[in-house]
């Protein structure tokens, strides 16, 4: 204990010197912790993007190129009867066909494009509550024998956001693709753009609206009835498909994947983006580092009288060593602590505007993991940084020490 | 203020406290190679994009529908024939052509991969003038050619299929058999080089009759673009049946598309260069320590100088001097080290296709860093050298 107030009062001795090594390790620490907050945040913001949070529904979708909402870009659309047939496939509750289509959407005599996704009629419970997991906020879902009727997502509602000019309320009547439908109700907020800004409609209406032809759909959801048959249920549903377009092992058409699999995808390539940014944040941390070596350097030379006298006196080698290595850990770790408290107040105020600017709700939590390593990595740092100037200091020879 | 004597003090100094210089200055040149590896891959993307953007491409002006996804693959609200003729009658308009984009399954043997295919016109190639992308073999579409320009990859082995096609050989697009007669020179991105070219007419072909255009490009009267601009979007409302404000659609010159992107990489690449700073901001730090601990270091020193005769600005000059040299050798080694990552990276990105991500090495980019560097090292050197200036003489010469 006698090495940390010894090296505690050392480098209050020192001054300005101590705090601009500090410095230098607490600006990369606050970098480095500001961004994993904020990355963690950035992740949290784009997952619940992917809306639904059932993990025992598996998607699948003909081949093409992902380059908009499932099944803009296919040669060979999904069709009713394989719906139909998934739905026999003994591991799986239930399936069906979903379309998500472009359409204008016409209120206050002001006109934008977006995205409809269908409801099949008499499944309308399944869809809200498994597959989509959504709430009501206003009015009421889809009901059974409802025509003209839709349900709004939560960006729909408010005047002041929805670039419509005037709240839209249950009850009004709204212009899709020129045809008048009446707002059954409006959705709680997701923290999704693809679910807050989308129109909820029955499939025939849908279908009828778009032209479509009643029979391709853009992707099948199926719920699996429980989770220990995912993957059974998986390559069932791979082979029935296989078998329906077909195709040969290996040359499949189409995709199967399960909410763990696109996450996955998603999470990997934020993951990279992440690592990068913080690689290059860590660059200012090596640069504190070098920063400590050269002042616990300098405190060497000045000390050598100091050190000289301790030996004198019947220091140890180690215990010198001891006292030099310590006091540049605990510079890198008051560095550390001003770091890790500035970093999460920085990536506080960033969640709050990455939520401002999403319109998201993410909750802010601190990472207590975080802050631990945080910690003994910047006390690591400083101390891996003292090394050569504490052995320096340890392997002085006290009668030239003594001499200056 | 600087002296050739000076100069020589300076430099004695920094060469006899070695390892503290080397440590400033290794901490300001790792701040520096990281600015300029990405500044330099910057620039090459950059004039990447000034590359592949012809002269061509000033007059023209891109109409697309409005939707859900990338910009124009939405079809929902794609143009038709009598579409193109209303905005090709357009007063402004000298010529107008529509371009497809679809996805197309390619197959070989057991493979089975979607890419885009690119549909044009041969007669009105407006699209291709925007672009300066030269044939690498055989030759280019011809206004009734029922086969297929490929992109550059499909020449190699293993990059797209196990095996690379030549010129003449057949291709499976949407299960027909298409004759190959050329491959466009390397884009540098696996998806565009990847990319199938047709005809329109021949689009048609393998998409059906009644498929729609996803662009059309309209060469237009550049003098009055404002009022085309607007006279195509009445044309395109009057034929849609649409009021003011209500547009299914949009238009947009070519330089305004591009200049998006270009926005979208200035912030990319800014934001980058942000946090490398930090690491520059902690190095002045460290090269203000070391320049204090020399200051106080020398105090006698400056005592006696003051003591005989140098002037203040001698005082200051010298230790001014000497981080900004510390900037300056830092600054070398940044933009040597940096050079080198950026070269070696760029070759690894071409080997795995990456071609187009090529960094750029004006004198004026190596020039910047080490002014940067310079500079640096200055601004951390103004407190310590103000402080060596203000000491007292008769105090110094005191000072244990």
């Amino acid at each position: 204990m006698n090495y940390f107030r010894f090296a505690f009062r050392n480098l209050r001795k020192k001054g300005v010197r101590s705090w601009l090594t500090l410095l230098g390790i607490f600006i990369g620490i606050l970098a480095v912790v500001s961004l994993i907050t904020l990355g963690n945040a950035m992740k949290v913001a784009v997952t619940s993007q992917f809306g639904a949070g059932n993990t025992e529904v598996i998607t699948i979708q003909a081949g093409g190129l992902q380059y908009g909402p499932p099944g803009s870009f296919v040669t060979k659309p999904l069709t009713t009867e394989d719906a139909e047939a998934i739905k026999r496939i003994s591991s799986v509750e239930f399936a069906v066909g979903r379309n998500i289509k472009t359409g204008k959407f016409e209120y206050n005599g002001i006109l934008e494009i977006g995205s409809a996704i269908s409801v099949p009629e008499g499944y309308e419970r399944e869809v809200y509550e498994i597959l989509d997991d959504v709430e009501i906020e206003y009015g009421r879902l889809l009901e059974s024998g409802d025509s003209g009727k839709v349900v709004l997502g939560y960006n729909f509602y408010d005047g002041k956001t929805n670039s419509f000019g005037k709240d839209i309320v249950p009850g009004r009547t709204v212009l899709i693709n020129d045809e008048k439908f009446e707002v059954a109700g409006i959705l709680k907020k997701k923290g999704s753009l693809l679910y807050d800004w989308t129109v909820f409609i029955y499939e025939d209406e849908l279908n009828e609206l778009m032209g479509n032809d009643g029979d391709s759909v853009d992707m099948i959801e199926a719920k699996i009835k429980s989770k220990d048959l995912m993957d059974r249920a998986e390559e069932e549903i791979e082979k029935l498909m296989r078998q329906r377009r077909n195709v040969d092992a290996g040359e499949e058409d189409f995709s199967v994947t399960t909410p763990e699999a696109t996450l996955e995808t998603v999470n990997s390539v934020l993951g990279a983006i992440q690592a990068f940014i913080i690689i290059i944040a860590s660059i200012s941390i090596l640069v504190g580092s070098i920063g400590i070596v050269n002042t616990m350097t300098t405190s060497v030379l000045e000390r050598t009288k100091e050190i000289g006298i301790m030996k004198s006196v019947g220091a140890r080698n180690s215990q010198i060593f001891s006292q030099f290595f310590i006091e540049s850990g605990f510079l890198g770790l008051v560095g550390g602590i001003f770091g890790a408290f500035f970093g999460i107040l920085i990536g506080y105020i960033g969640t709050l505007a990455i939520n401002n600017w999403l319109g998201s709700g993410i909750g802010f939590q601190i990472d207590y993991i975080l802050i631990f390593f945080t910690l003994i990595g910047s006390f690591l740092i400083g101390a891996i940084a003292g090394i050569t100037p504490a052995m320096q200091a340890a392997k002085q020879n006290p009668v030239e020490a003594l001499r200056g | 203020m600087i002296s050739k004597e000076s100069v020589k003090y300076s430099l004695n100094n920094l060469k006899n406290r070695k390892r503290r210089s080397a440590f400033t200055i290794i901490s300001i040149f790792v701040g520096i190679t990281t600015i300029f590896i990405f500044v330099s891959f910057g620039l090459g993307l950059y004039s990447y994009i000034d590359e592949y953007i012809s002269g061509g491409s000033v007059d023209k002006v891109i109409i697309q529908s409005k939707g859900t996804s990338l910009s124009g693959m939405d079809d929902t609200f794609a143009f038709t024939e009598d579409e193109l003729e209303a905005i090709e009658a357009t007063s402004g308009v000298y010529e107008a052509s529509g371009v497809y984009f679809k996805s197309a399954e390619v197959v070989q043997g057991k493979k089975r991969i979607y890419t885009l295919i690119f549909g044009y016109d041969p007669k009105k190639p407006l699209i291709m003038d925007t672009f300066n992308i030269g044939i690498e073999k055989g030759r280019d579409l011809n206004d009734g050619d029922s086969s297929a320009v490929l992109g550059y990859n499909y020449l190699s082995d293993n990059k797209i299929f196990p095996k690379g096609y030549s010129v003449g050989e057949r291709i499976e697009i949407q299960e027909e058999k298409v004759k190959i007669i050329g491959f466009y020179e390397e884009i540098g991105s696996p998806q565009d080089d990847a990319q199938i070219y047709v005809t329109n007419d021949f689009m048609r072909d393998l998409y059906g009759e009644n498929i729609s255009y996803n662009w059309i490009v309209a060469r237009v009267d550049i003098e009055d673009i404002d009022r085309v601009v607007e006279n195509i979007e009445k044309n395109l409302r009057k034929e849609r049946g649409l009021e003011e404000g209500k547009e299914d659609f949009f238009v947009q010159s070519f330089a305004d598309m591009m200049e998006t992107y270009t926005v979208v990489l200035d912030m990319v690449i800014g934001f980058i260069i942000l946090i490398a700073l930090i690491s520059v901001l902690v190095s002045a730090v460290n090269t203000a320590n070391t320049m204090i601990t020399s200051v106080l270091e020398r105090i006698k020193e400056i005592g006696i100088m003051k003591s005989v005769g140098a002037r203040n600005s001698y005082i200051l000059g010298i230790f001014l001097f000497e981080s900004s040299f510390l900037g300056f050798i830092a600054g070398i080694i940044g933009c040597a080290v940096g050079w080198l990552i950026s070269y070696s990276g760029a070759l690894i990105l071409d080997n795995i296709g990456y071609g187009f991500l090529q960094p750029g090495f004006p004198v004026s980019l190596f020039a910047g860093c080490i002014i940067f560097a310079v500079l640096t090292g200055a601004i951390s050197g103004i407190a310590p050298a103000i402080n060596a200036m203000r000491i007292n003489p008769v105090e110094a010469l005191r000072y244990e």
